[in-house]
């Protein structure tokens, strides 16, 4: 293991991975809850690839399983949820395997995070630069007056005023929209090769929203890192995002590239999203076209699709069997049964295989 | 918009200000967290509040209805002058939707306690008619009457705020304030209950004042809008043409900072990025309130506080430079 961190120090931030490589990619996860009723899944399942370099956004409504399936990747699950089955790779490490002093060399580090509310997500206790210097003194080996220069850039870039004056002061003396900037700093003062941002603007105002996305679009343009954008908002993920994956009950209805998840929508929940959201553009005189029903209990056990219960266009099939996923045109794919004459399934486009890295890892 | 025989308003607000304290080192300050707030709200319209947090929108509500005592100004219903700690009369009239539908709800009440409580309060009707008449009121919001004897945990958020939107109905009230009411609910379950509000409002002729950070519900639901910032209405006007044609550089920055569901729009689109932070209440520039952030800002502005004033008919304005600006809207 010590090779493996050894490893990863020597190849440096993104020099290995080039661009439209694919970074981070995870095979087949599964993660359960294990409660007082009994263990239930919450993530049945799902594949997917973060090409260095992109910004991938991950919508779905609450439940659906975005954070979930981000956390189990951060290794950040609380103690009652566990990947039960399923590869997690990134630069050739799997994570599900690495334990935990591995993972916290890459915490932090490579594989950095950034939390819906801002509010709590410094520690109140200590000035921010304490808790700045703790991420960067600990993976980039920089110390004292290095380290603070480290830190001061840091706040710089993401455009706070007299960042050495902000170095000394508390959580509690800064707005939202300065604290959330905090912690944007310190997730990518040590150059991540990938950041992965769950919900962060959904606590801010719109304002303060926009200026936030622009922020993680300039960072990323100039570092060259690759964004995980977990968000429940499709506005959000228009403007931001590159690929979009879409989430619904703990599976992978649809992905692409953003603009043939917004121009040819295939999935009936993805189109009833984005009917449903009031926009300013809507008529206003017409009423807005909701999805009927709830968002499932995660601990219903649904058989065949999870959208069945909800979805306007249900057929006999939808409740008896979940669909494979079908590619259709381009990087476009859509898990639902009415795509079936359109698409070819992925069982037979069988994704590839997960690079030839971690089969190593596992021999070893 | 339809008004009494009198065309009086169904409620004034009339010079609102409400004045929190807040401890600054050893001495206790007094903050105006609203000041001077003046709208009119007609019978069956619905009038948006909008503004970002801290902007006193949730304050007005809850000062308007009495949960908070009001430090200036009145509130007239009906053109009569109403209590500070609100009385009989208003909270018959005038009834209240929170946030969220977590805490909004007494966890031990079932539903049908809950529903009966505005008719005991009230004295709307007799005993025995209550169950009868919470049983209409589930049935009105979409919900099954045998939900009745549930307890508010076995529900949704969605269905809870169902409940809640079905509470503040119940009594008939001419006026329902909703507080960021479905700011909480999940996107396809908020469209249901938006339409189920125009729906309700279409029936019973209810009047709403919908208060909302989010600016493109509110230009769904609502006829006119206010909008605040830092305690003062900057920007009140019919829905489009606020949209269409902002006064207010604040609202042209809200306006434009509104993420659009559309990739090759969101692209193209015009972003205005307001520099700097809100400044505290504790400490507001001396001319206009918004000249910290403004892009259009001139020494004229840091100097003089803008009066609200109409500038066009039913277009109310609070900036210097509004007739000389010509602003994009969305």
């Amino acid at each position: 293991m010590a090779k493996q961190t050894e490893a990863i120090r020597a190849q440096g931030p993104l020099s290995s991975t080039r661009r439209g490589q694919p970074l981070l990619q995870v095979r087949d996860l599964r993660v359960s809850v294990n409660s007082r009723m009994g263990s239930y899944d919450v993530i049945h399942g799902i594949g997917f690839d973060v090409v260095a370099g992109e910004i991938l956004g991950i919508v779905g409504e609450s439940g659906c399983g975005k954070s979930i399936t981000m956390n189990a990747v951060m290794g950040l699950l609380p103690s009652n949820v566990r990947v039960t089955s399923g590869k997690v790779a990134f630069r050739g490490i799997d994570l599900v395997q690495a334990g935990e002093p591995l993972m916290e060399q890459l915490r932090g580090g490579d594989l950095a995070m950034v939390f819906q509310d801002p509010m709590t997500a410094l520690d109140p206790l200590y000035p921010i630069g304490d808790q700045i210097l703790e991420a960067i003194e600990r993976h980039s080996g920089a110390r004292g007056n290095e380290a603070r220069e480290v830190a001061i850039e840091a706040l710089r870039s993401v455009g706070l005023s007299e960042p050495e004056k902000r170095l000394s002061q508390y959580p509690f003396e800064l707005s939202g929209g300065m604290r959330q900037r905090v912690i944007i700093a310190i997730a990518l003062c040590c150059r991540p090769s990938l950041l992965i941002c769950d919900e962060p603007t959904t606590a801010l105002d719109v304002t303060i929203q926009a200026t936030v996305l622009d922020l993680i679009r300039e960072l990323h343009e100039q570092l060259g890192n690759s964004v995980v954008f977990i968000s429940h908002n499709m506005g959000v993920i228009a403007s931001l995002c590159d690929r979009v994956t879409v989430m619904y009950g703990g599976q992978i209805v649809e992905r692409g590239t953003v603009d043939e998840i917004f121009y040819q929508t295939a999935h009936p929940y993805t189109k009833g999203l984005l009917a449903c959201m009031p926009t300013l553009e809507t008529p206003r005189e017409e009423p807005l076209v909701p999805i009927r029903g709830t968002v499932p209990d995660p601990r219903s056990q649904v058989v065949g699709c999870p959208f069945s219960s909800r979805c306007s266009k249900r057929m006999k099939i939808c409740m008896r069997e979940m669909p494979p996923e079908f590619v259709l045109e381009g990087q476009h794919s859509c898990a639902c049964w009415l795509c079936m004459s359109e698409g070819l399934s992925s069982e037979l486009l069988r994704v590839p295989p997960i690079s030839a890295q971690i089969s190593k890892e596992e021999q070893r | 918009m339809t008004t009494d025989a009198f065309g009086v308003p169904l409620l004034s607000v009339r010079g609102l200000t409400k004045v929190f304290p807040v401890r600054a080192g050893h001495h206790k300050k007094m903050v105006p967290v609203v000041e001077g707030v003046s709208f009119d709200i007609m019978g069956g319209e619905s009038l948006g509040l909008v503004g970002e947090s801290g902007c006193g929108k949730t304050t007005v509500g809850r000062t308007i209805v009495g949960l908070y005592e009001r430090d200036g100004g009145e509130v007239l219903l009906h053109g009569k002058k109403t209590s500070k700690s609100g009385d009989k009369a208003l909270s018959k009239s005038v009834q209240m939707v929170f946030q969220d539908p977590y805490t909004s709800l007494d966890p031990r009440q079932t539903i049908a306690d809950i529903l009966a409580e505005p008719l005991r309060l009230q004295k709307v009707a007799p005993k025995s008619q209550w169950r009868r008449l919470a049983g209409e009121a589930v049935e009105r919001v979409g919900l099954e009457a045998d939900c009745l004897d549930r307890y508010p945990f076995s529900l949704s958020g969605g269905q809870r705020q169902r409940i809640a939107i079905a509470r503040a109905l119940i009594s008939n009230p001419s006026l329902v304030i909703c507080d960021e009411a479905v700011s909480a609910l999940d996107v396809s379950v908020q469209a249901q209950v938006l339409n189920m509000l125009a729906e309700l409002q279409a029936q019973t002729g209810v009047a709403y004042l919908f208060i909302s950070h989010d600016l493109a519900v509110v230009r769904h639901l609502c006829t006119r809008i206010v909008v605040m910032y830092l305690g003062h209405i900057v920007e009140a006007a019919s829905t489009d043409e606020l949209f269409s044609q902002p006064l207010h550089p604040y609202v042209e920055a809200l306006l434009s900072a509104v993420p659009e569901p559309d990739p090759r729009r969101a692209r193209s689109k015009h972003r205005i990025v307001l520099e700097g932070e809100l400044p505290a209440l504790t400490s507001l520039p001396r001319g206009c309130i918004f000249c910290t952030r403004c892009p259009y800002a001139t020494e004229r502005c840091r100097q003089e506080r803008p009066e609200l004033q109409e500038h066009r008919p039913g277009h109310l304005c609070a900036c210097l430079r509004a007739d000389e600006l010509q602003l994009v809207g969305a």
